[in-house]
This record gives structure tokens, sequence and C-alpha cells, in this order.
């Protein structure tokens, strides 16, 4: 029982330690993480799926983490604030009255659109990057944010598609729209990577000009490169050693950042603590 | 307002192009049909959470299911992977098997998009708390009658 004793006090020593330093491990929390996440003394923040939640019907894990002082951040993904037509103020409210319930410091949501006026896309797509498209998103992002009660994160999307008119770089587009929103940014090494990947452009020279002085956290997750030829962000498969050398380089520029693990099926629990042990050691290697 | 009309008419060609079969003129077609088909992956990953049974029978057809009842624009419902769910739930064009059929009503019954409270489960614990008293006091009362 001694031993034990110590072992829960080292554990604790260790996450204040991190919490010193600002660098804090998360996860992804779904119903078949919760047991492996809740054995964990070192998950810092857990980030739920807004669609998949009601603010008066919240699950009571949820809650137990909201009273144990961990962070719940809400991510987004049906907001479309690239659509055409303004963010819908019924999922404005949805997302307000989570993050409400839950005490969340953050919502996030994406570069992307996942509908049209009359057409529903399903998932998120990326935008076209130009001038107007910038103008349009930033419009619609202040109107977002006006209807939150905590700050609107925006996060970088994977994808293989490419659009014709496109004007800009991938990081000029992210840059110009953090820049004149002034969103906190997600950044998704795993989404960099794989439009890196696919669209064959530098992945560190994409960090290196990319704006990170306001990086809310960090999303890492697995993927796969299909027959198709092309890379897959599954959020299904074993994080890739390229992604875990992404990370690495982020942390080299900015030590103190909070990144956490997304995983969407294949439910591997060894597989979940082995990635998040490794992030633990990638953290203390890249701060001492 | 003619920068949101130009963009909205493009997204609109794309995911016609994905969805609809539309040319997609301009759009290179081997990344269109990738991208169309990590979509419908997507969306079944996101059905399989709340149907797991669903999202094995559509796993052939599935392209061919979102084409015809699930890429028209939803009123709001917040719940990704349920919004399909749902919507499956109220077509009677798809011939589903019966552990697809049976969980596609069990969404049907219980999900409430504005969030009120769920009055049935109230009708279904007295239920279930019937049937769980019949069970036990059944063979109480078998006893009791061999007995005499």
């Amino acid at each position: 029982m001694r031993g034990e004793a110590e072992v829960v006090v080292a554990d604790a020593e260790e996450v204040a330690e991190e919490a010193e330093t600002g660098y804090q491990i998360g996860a992804g929390w779904r119903p078949e993480l919760h047991n492996a996440i809740v054995a964990r003394k070192d998950v810092a923040f857990v980030e739920i799926l807004a669609e998949s939640h009601q603010p008066n019907q919240l699950l009571q894990p949820l809650l137990s983490f909201a009273k144990d002082g961990k962070d719940i951040y809400i991510h987004g993904t049906e907001l479309s604030l690239g659509s055409a037509a303004l963010p819908d103020s019924n999922r404005l409210s949805h997302l307000a009255d989570l993050a409400i319930a839950l005490h969340s410091p953050l919502i996030s949501e994406h570069f992307a659109f996942v509908r049209s006026d009359s057409t529903y896309g399903g998932h998120l797509l990326p935008l076209p990057r130009t001038k107007e498209m910038v103008k349009v998103f930033v419009e619609n992002y202040r109107v977002a944010q006006a209807q939150l009660p905590v700050p609107l994160a925006l996060e970088n999307v994977a994808s293989f598609l490419e659009w014709p008119e496109n004007e800009m770089s991938e990081v000029a587009f992210l840059n110009e729209i953090l820049e004149q929103t002034g969103a906190p940014f997600l950044l998704d090494v795993a989404n960099l990577y794989a439009n890196c990947l696919n669209n064959g452009f530098d992945a560190l020279d994409a960090i290196s000009n990319m704006d990170l002085n306001n990086v809310a956290y960090v999303h890492i997750a697995g993927g796969v490169i299909r027959n198709d030829g092309w890379y897959h962000d599954t959020h299904q498969h074993s994080i890739a050693n390229q992604v875990w050398g992404l990370l690495k380089e982020v942390l080299l520029l900015k030590p103190e950042l909070k990144v956490m693990i997304e995983r969407d099926g294949n439910y591997d629990v060894a597989l979940f603590n082995r990635e998040m042990d490794k992030l633990n050691e990638l953290g203390g290697a890249v701060l001492h | 307002m003619s920068e949101r009309n130009a963009i909205g008419k493009r997204q609109e060609e794309l995911l016609s192009a994905l969805y609809g079969g539309g040319s997609g003129a301009e759009f290179d077609k081997k990344r269109l049909v990738s991208t169309r088909n990590a979509l419908c992956r997507k969306r079944l990953a996101a059905l399989e959470r709340h149907c797991p049974c669903v999202a094995i029978f559509l796993r052939s057809s599935a392209l061919e299911i979102w084409e015809k009842f699930c890429s028209r624009n939803p009123p709001f419902e917040p719940h990704g992977g349920l919004i399909d769910a749902l919507r499956l739930s109220k077509t009677s064009d798809v011939l589903f098997d019966v552990a697809s059929a049976i969980e596609l009503a069990a969404i049907s019954a219980k999900w409430r998009w504005d969030g009120s409270k769920l009055r049935k489960r109230r009708f279904y614990l007295t239920i279930n708390r019937s049937v769980r008293l019949i069970v036990f006091t059944l063979p109480l009362l078998g006893t009791r009658v061999r007995l005499m």
C-alpha cells in the first residue's frame, strides 16, 4: 500500500511540474476511451465532439471531469464557417450552451465548410484559398464569436482536394484569417502532415512560416496511406513517425503547448496508452 | 453579397460533383474520387458509433445511400452520425435487415433533436419494472402451486 501511495504522489508531482512548465497532454474524449482516460493521472484536459452531446442531457462522466477541475474543450464540426451563408444561430446556441454547462474555456471549429445552401457534405471540406473567401470567412467568424461566451479557436483541416482558383498557399491563407480574426489557433499536426504529403509542400517550411503566436492547443492523430496513393487522416491507425517528428519540431519552437491525441474508431486501449506515454516523453525530452 | 453568391455557387458545384454525379469541371478527377470515398468512409464511421449494424449493412452501398437520402441540407440537427441515422430511420425506400431496422427504430423512438426530456422513457421504465416483477414473481407462485 505504501508503495502505491508513493507512486500516486510521484504522479501528482509530475503533473504539477508539467503544469508549471505549461506542457500538458490531453485526449479526445470518447465513451470507449473513458476508462483509459480516467485511469491516467497525466491527462490535463479532454476535448468532446459538440455534435455528440446535448447541453441539458450531459453524460455523468463529463460532469465528473468538470468537477475534477479538468478543462473540457468543445470541438464542433458542423458549424461550417466557410459556407457562403452566415453561421446558423441554433448551432451557435448549442455550442454556447455546452460551453456554459461544462465551464469550458474554449470552443473550436474548422477552416472548412460542410454544406452549401441546398446540399449537405457530411464532413469537413476544404475552402478555396482566395481573398474573397478570406473576407467571407472572417465575417462569418465574427458573427459566430459574437454569440459565443468563450473564444472560438480555428483548426486546419486535411484534404487531398485542391480548388483550381486557389491564389495563396495554405499557410498564407491560415495566417491571413488568424491575423484578421485574432482567433486562437488549433494546430492539427497530422492534418498538416497529410496536406504536405498529398499536396507536395514541405512540412518544416510550413511550420516555420506558420503563425504560432496564439496556439490554443495541438491535435495529433493516426493515419494511413491507402490504395489510392493518398495519405488519409483516419484517426483509427497508429500515429506515423513523421507526425511525431513534426510535433517535435513544433514543440522545439513552442515548448509550452497543450497537445492531445484524437482517436475515432479502433479503440485499442494499449495503443492509446503507448501513444499517450510517448506524448509525455516527447514533451519531457523537449523541455529538459 | 456577390462574393458570397460566387463562393456558394462553387461550393454547390463541388458538392454536386461529390454526391450528385456532377461533372466537377476543373477539379482533379482522381482527387475528387478519393475525396468522395473518404467522405463516405468518415460518414460510415460516424454512423457506426450509433448504429453499428446499419453501418455494416450499408458498407457496400453507402455512396448510393448518401446520394439518395442524405445529401439534402438538413434543418438544425446538431448530431454528426445521428443525422444520417435519423434520416435513414425515416426512409421507407431501403430494405434493411432486422438488426439494422431495430437500431434505426430505437434511434427514431428515443432521440429528441431539441434536447427535450425523454418522457417516453418513464413509460418504458414502468414497463420494464412490471416485466421484471412478473419474471421474479412467477417462479415463486409456481412453487407455491406445486407445494399446495
